[in-house]
């Protein structure tokens, strides 16, 4: 009760007289005004929805310098920026007197705003390609985890361990060469071995961001991969309340999801608060058996409270998730037969072997504002927490917890208009702990202390803008004891990183180019190894000499943009030098192939995406979009990269509907995927066929009191069986999942507050 | 509106609260003998926290693995 009183002290100390910002969006054709276009105000993060007549308010306090965010429905996306009392783009936009702005009718609006460079900018204004999604964009066709969503993204794979555990990859490079981030956060959850789960729900989350290749200059070590940065649901709008009910049960795993995410924001401050729960049984394969044990469960808590005051702006958030999921085709038999790992009964129930695990996000954003300057501390705090009950039901195998403390500071200095630089410290101290009653480990305790300095710029110069920027790192990891035969370590390792690329943008066209470099230390698990990996089937040496990993990206995009048609094509070339790889020694130990940690002094990874979104004039409602994601590796010796992500071709055909006024046909979406072979192998690895999947979904609508979505759907509606190359169960020949219809039921419902 | 809230907010209590973690979990444990299995009936709680962590079984015979997982 303190804490609330408190809490409302501060919220009440924080908010001083309040300002008004309204005006009207309208059409720049016709003049019309436009219902629902969302105006975002980026700084504080509040957001206003037009009326019938256009008109729009927010009340409160705001910094000196606001970017707003327009959208609409078949419009464009503007972003406006402007001080309380100066110009923006040419026209006089004032606090405290109605701001018009006029929105040009676009069919294909691909401008969205990103967060994950550092800065909000427009999208046509990156020198670097980041893709945006919006996760319900992603879930056109319902997945049952994030990373089966993430798929979805050109240049973006997953590595998945049955359901419960998926894995994303980028550009061929997975675990601990991606790296995660939750609303600015890096997520720490052992992401180094191949079946520990990913850690994040899909409750709550609005958007994700992925950027391909290294990004050390903004994320210091480890992200040669990329970066996928998550971002939370916005809040409701000013003065409203919303509730979202999500119902969802597919037939393949006869499980199901049920969602709810509750929101309410008024002048002062905004909140939301969500939670989720997902069992699902054991997925059947095409053959109509079982994949044993594949089953898994997922609960996920989720809270976030914003408020903000006179040129600044606070969100605390906090979010939890907790996952059960069996370990398909565990074995510590050295001769597998497959059919052991299925069954002709579908189970629910947990048994072992099964891995659980417990995150725990917390972050504090601050964010102040003056005329010309940005100051941003955002203070985090995770926990994961990885379980693994192997061969008794009650003394866990492995038991690990990782504390992750972090921070980031940022200074934002706008010299003019055209040029601006983003200066920042970040770092990060970690304690790994075994737990007492685990049986085995995989790690030593350790620590690890991160710390980085960077600096950026950016300059804007007619239709051209350009970006560049420095940054040191030091990372030193100390493991506090002996660890299978090898003595406690103590090192440290520090790489300077760079980056520098412009962007050309007019209506038409926009071409893009960067170069960017990135480094990843070894981890404690690749040092110090010296022991069984049951997971992998091997035993694995490590080496204490290893070096960090290097790399460096060349990045090349062009699109073309007509009223009607997008075109992208984006090579690249990602140069890894002293890659570390698992190479096979000759020896075997308990049957097991012996494995030791190496370097290659050069890999290069390079290949192009390329996507078509077409929308004919004569059929308006028609949306088709195609992809083509290709990636090769050069080695010095054939076999050393493994798990390379086959060529994979996309196609959806999307046909919006308005049929009918209580009951409405929304969406017709169906989908094709096209996963060439993969001949291109690593040690002990086997060549993958091509296979090709089919999805479909229709979304209807009942306009009643209180408005339901329904969205029916089949997966795999060929029921093909297929083992993708990068499943963890190809070496048992357990097939994906077969046929799987579902039904997804959603309430999402607004209500208007009194206004205060 | 209020009803969907309350309604929802108690489903999804009642579904993550039923699906928490025992701490009193039971499991029918044996071990194998001469190829047999042979059963050794439920064990719950610390009971079978300290069979486990025994590992084994002792009879005149010999010592034998006790197993209580499911498969």
């Amino acid at each position: 009760m303190k804490f609330i009183a408190l809490l409302v002290a501060f919220v009440a100390l924080s908010t001083n007289a309040q300002k008004e910002l309204s005006g009207f969006v309208k059409s720049k054709s016709s003049n019309l005004p436009i219902a629902n276009a969302r105006i975002h105000i980026e700084e504080t993060g509040e957001t206003s929805i037009s009326d019938e007549t256009g008109a729009f308010m927010f009340l409160g306090n705001f910094p000196e310098s606001i970017h707003l965010h327009v959208s609409a429905i078949e419009f464009e996306s503007k972003v406006l920026a402007f001080t309380q009392s100066a110009q923006a783009q040419g026209r006089q936009y004032l606090v405290g007197s109605k701001i018009e702005i006029y929105l040009a009718e676009r069919h294909l609006d691909l401008e969205e705003i990103t967060v994950s460079t550092g800065i909000n900018v427009q999208k046509n204004k990156s020198p670097f390609l980041i893709e945006t999604r919006k996760l319900s964009d992603l879930n056109g066709i319902t997945t049952l985890n994030m990373g089966e969503a993430l798929a979805k993204i050109p240049g973006v794979y997953q590595s998945s361990l049955g359901n419960g555990i998926s894995k994303p990859v980028i550009r061929g490079l997975q675990g601990i060469r991606v790296v995660s981030l939750l609303n600015g956060m890096r997520m720490e959850g052992q992401q180094w071995g191949g079946d520990h789960g990913m850690g994040i729900s899909e409750v709550g989350i609005g958007s994700v961001e992925v950027i391909k290749g290294p990004a050390s200059l903004l994320y210091g070590a480890d992200a040669l991969g990329g970066v996928l940065y998550y971002s939370d649901d916005a809040y409701a709008a000013v003065n409203s309340q919303s509730v979202k009910v999500q119902s969802i049960y597919h037939s393949n795993t006869s499980g199901g999801t049920l969602r709810m995410l509750y929101k309410q924001s008024n002048q002062k401050f905004r909140f939301l608060i969500g939670g989720s729960y997902a069992n699902h049984a054991d997925f059947q394969l095409p053959n109509q058996k079982f994949a044993q044990n594949s089953r898994f469960n997922e609960s996920v808590l989720k809270t976030a409270l914003s408020w903000n005051g006179k040129n600044k702006v606070h969100h605390l958030r906090y979010s939890f998730n907790k996952v059960m999921s069996g370990l398909p085709g565990h074995t510590h038999d050295s001769i597998l037969n497959p059919l052991e790992f299925q069954s002709e009964l579908q189970r629910r129930k947990q048994t072992i072997p099964a891995q659980f695990f417990d995150n725990h996000y917390l972050s504090f954003e601050n964010k102040w504002f003056l005329e010309k300057n940005e100051v941003s501390l955002l203070l985090g705090q995770t926990m994961n927490q990885l379980t693994e009950y192997d061969e008794k039901v009650t003394i866990p195998g492995i038991q690990m917890r990782l504390w992750n403390s972090l921070y980031t500071v940022k200074w934002t200095h706008s010299f003019s208009e055209n040029l601006k630089v983003v200066n920042g410290m970040q770092g990060m101290f970690q304690n790994n702990v075994n737990g007492p009653d685990a049986t085995e480990r995989l790690l030593p305790n350790s620590l690890s202390f991160d710390n980085g300095l960077f600096s950026m710029w950016m300059y804007s110069m007619d239709r051209w803008n350009f970006q560049a920027g420095l940054r040191y790192d030091l990372r030193y990891i100390k493991t506090l004891e002996e660890f299978k035969g090898k003595q406690a370590i103590s090192t440290s390792y520090g790489s300077p990183n760079a980056s520098i690329g412009a962007i050309y943008s007019t209506d038409k066209c926009t071409f893009r180019t960067n170069v960017s470099t990135g480094y990843r230390a070894p981890h404690p698990s690749e040092l110090l190894a010296n022991g069984f990996h049951h997971g992998a089937f091997r035993y694995e040496i490590g080496d204490e000499q290893l070096r960090p990993e290097r790399a460096s990206q060349l990045d090349v995009s062009f699109e073309v943009k007509r009223d009607h048609l997008v075109l992208i094509v984006n090579p690249f070339l990602n140069n890894i030098q002293q890659f570390i790889y698992l190479q096979p020694i000759d020896s075997m130990v308990d049957n097991l192939p012996v494995f030791a940690y190496k370097q290659l002094n050069k890999v290069l990874f390079y290949g192009s995406d390329f996507g078509v979104h077409y929308h004919p004039h004569f059929a308006h409602d028609l949306h088709l979009e195609a992809m083509y994601s290709y990636l090769n590796v050069l080695t010095s010796t054939d076999s050393s990269v493994s798990m390379i992500p086959p060529g994979r071709f996309m196609m959806s055909f999307r046909y919006q509907l308005d049929l009918g006024k209580k009951l409405q046909i929304k969406d017709l979406l169906v989908q094709y995927t096209y996963m060439n072979k993969q001949n291109k192998l690593a040690f002990n690895e086997t060549a993958s066929p091509a296979y090709q999947l089919l999805d479909a979904s229709l979304q209807l609508k009942w306009n009643g009191k209180t408005p339901v979505d329904v969205q029916f759907g089949c997966r795999n509606i060929l029921n093909a069986s297929y083992i993708d190359h990068l499943s963890r169960l190809k070496n048992i020949s357990l097939a994906s999942p077969g046929r799987n219809i579902y039904i997804s039921i959603n309430f999402n419902i607004s209500h208007q507050l009194k206004k205060q | 509106m209020k009803k969907v809230i309350l309604f929802s907010a108690l489903a999804l209590s009642f579904l993550v609260t039923t699906s928490s973690c025992s701490k009193n979990k039971c499991h029918d444990c044996h071990y194998d003998k001469a190829g047999a299995e042979i059963e050794m009936g439920e064990y719950c709680g610390d009971d079978l926290k300290q069979l486990e962590a025994l590992g084994t079984y002792t009879d005149s015979t010999g010592i034998y693995t006790v197993h209580c997982e499911e498969h």
